[in-house]
């Protein structure tokens, strides 16, 4: 297994969901094309960065798409914050059906980029303040994603101590371990 | 023949009930009206336990029976089967707070400098630490903890009001000692007693 290339918390989550879908996508490189809900999310970022008038009430820090990359042990990590203020905020925008306080408050997602912060700059979890920002969207049956009738984006504060960040690193590890035996059952 | 006679009765009691809900009493003949419902439907009712309990009454004694016979050794297993339980609890509730006690003291290290940890040490220290599986299997069945919330209240004055339960076996039994106590308040009601 390729241990150079980056660890994206996509490419985690995938592992963790189903390790054959990982395999497909992350080992054969076999790219499945972008849902419609998927491109709608996407596109939604890119012009709430791009257009302050648009959703005016969505929090928006001073960088946007913001790359982390940090090293653990030997593993490369890698993602980006949706919107972010160095050293103190971030933000990350979410579309799809179903978000609570108890899904924000226990997504990995979060607790990655947190941790890459520390690893990266030092900084402590406790001091950044992190919102997920939930824009409820529906399928409308035709192929097609859209948001829900008078859409309200939905703020959810949530927390990370130090504890939370490496124990994520821990964790990190384990499911890494877990992709190389994975792959080396698969010949890799 | 149980359904008819269960329909009969029905038949004959149920306008009785209606007007008896109906009832208002505001002078000596409604009472007097409400004295003869109550003791027809009472007697009904009456009968109706009679009949009812021509057939449940062997039925409980053989259930009494039957649960008898089996008390001791259900009662050896159910406590038995609690011991082991706890034991678990016990042992893996103390494995979690050894390995969190730990993580506390490896998080408490993080620094710069001689005698601190960097975060990539400590995620190590934390990967290190042995902790217990959430699930524990054998070929006779597996088991799985479940982290759950619980709680002990530890000292009543600084609880909120809103959570107390007044012990009503205690203030009955106080007021029958001819005890009153502040908060409460004594009345006294007509209770009915029918004669029939």
């Amino acid at each position: 297994m390729d241990t150079l290339r980056p660890l994206s918390w996509s490419a985690i989550s995938s592992f963790q969901y189903s390790p054959p879908q990982w395999a497909k996508k992350y080992l054969d490189g076999v790219k499945s094309p972008p849902t419609p809900a998927m491109k709608f999310g996407k596109e939604v970022g890119e012009r709430i960065a791009a257009d302050v008038l648009y959703l005016p009430t969505v929090p928006r820090l001073s960088l946007f798409e913001y790359e982390l990359t940090a090293k653990l042990g030997e593993r490369n990590l890698t993602g980006w914050i949706d919107t972010y203020e160095p050293h103190t905020a971030l933000c990350e925008y979410k579309t799809g059906k179903e978000w609570t306080q108890k899904r924000a408050d226990e997504h990995g997602q979060i607790t990655m980029y947190l941790l890459m912060l520390n690893l990266m700059h030092k900084v402590k979890p406790e001091d950044v303040r992190c919102r997920l920002v939930w824009l409820r969207t529906q399928e409308n049956g035709d192929f097609s994603t859209s948001f829900i009738k008078n859409m309200q984006p939905h703020i959810f504060e949530t927390k990370r101590t130090m504890m939370d960040i490496l124990n994520f690193g821990a964790y990190i590890h384990d499911v890494y371990k877990q992709m190389q035996e994975y792959a080396h059952e698969r010949g890799i | 023949m149980i359904d008819k006679t269960l329909s009969l009765v029905e038949k004959e009691v149920s306008p009785l009930a209606r007007r008896a809900q109906a009832l208002i009493i505001n002078s000596l003949g409604t009472m007097k009206d409400a004295v003869v419902f109550l003791s027809v439907l009472n007697k009904k009712l009456d009968s109706i336990t009679e009949e009812k309990e021509r057939i449940t009454r062997p039925l409980n004694e053989a259930l009494k029976v039957e649960r008898g016979r089996w008390k001791p050794i259900d009662m050896a297993i159910t406590s038995a089967i609690a011991a082991v339980r706890t034991a678990m609890t016990i042992y893996q509730t103390e494995q979690i707070r050894c390995a969190k006690e730990q993580e506390l003291k490896i998080a408490a290290r993080i620094g710069e400098g001689r005698g601190y940890l960097k975060t990539e040490t400590a995620i190590k220290k934390f990967g290190e630490i042995e902790r217990v599986n959430k699930e524990v299997s054998s070929d006779e069945g597996l088991v799985q903890f479940r982290a759950t919330k619980k709680f002990e209240v530890m000292d009543m004055s600084l609880l909120p009001q809103e959570y107390h339960i007044a012990d009503d076996v205690k203030i009955r039994e106080a007021m029958k000692n001819g005890v009153e106590l502040k908060g409460v308040r004594y009345y006294t009601e007509q209770i009915v007693v029918n004669y029939r």
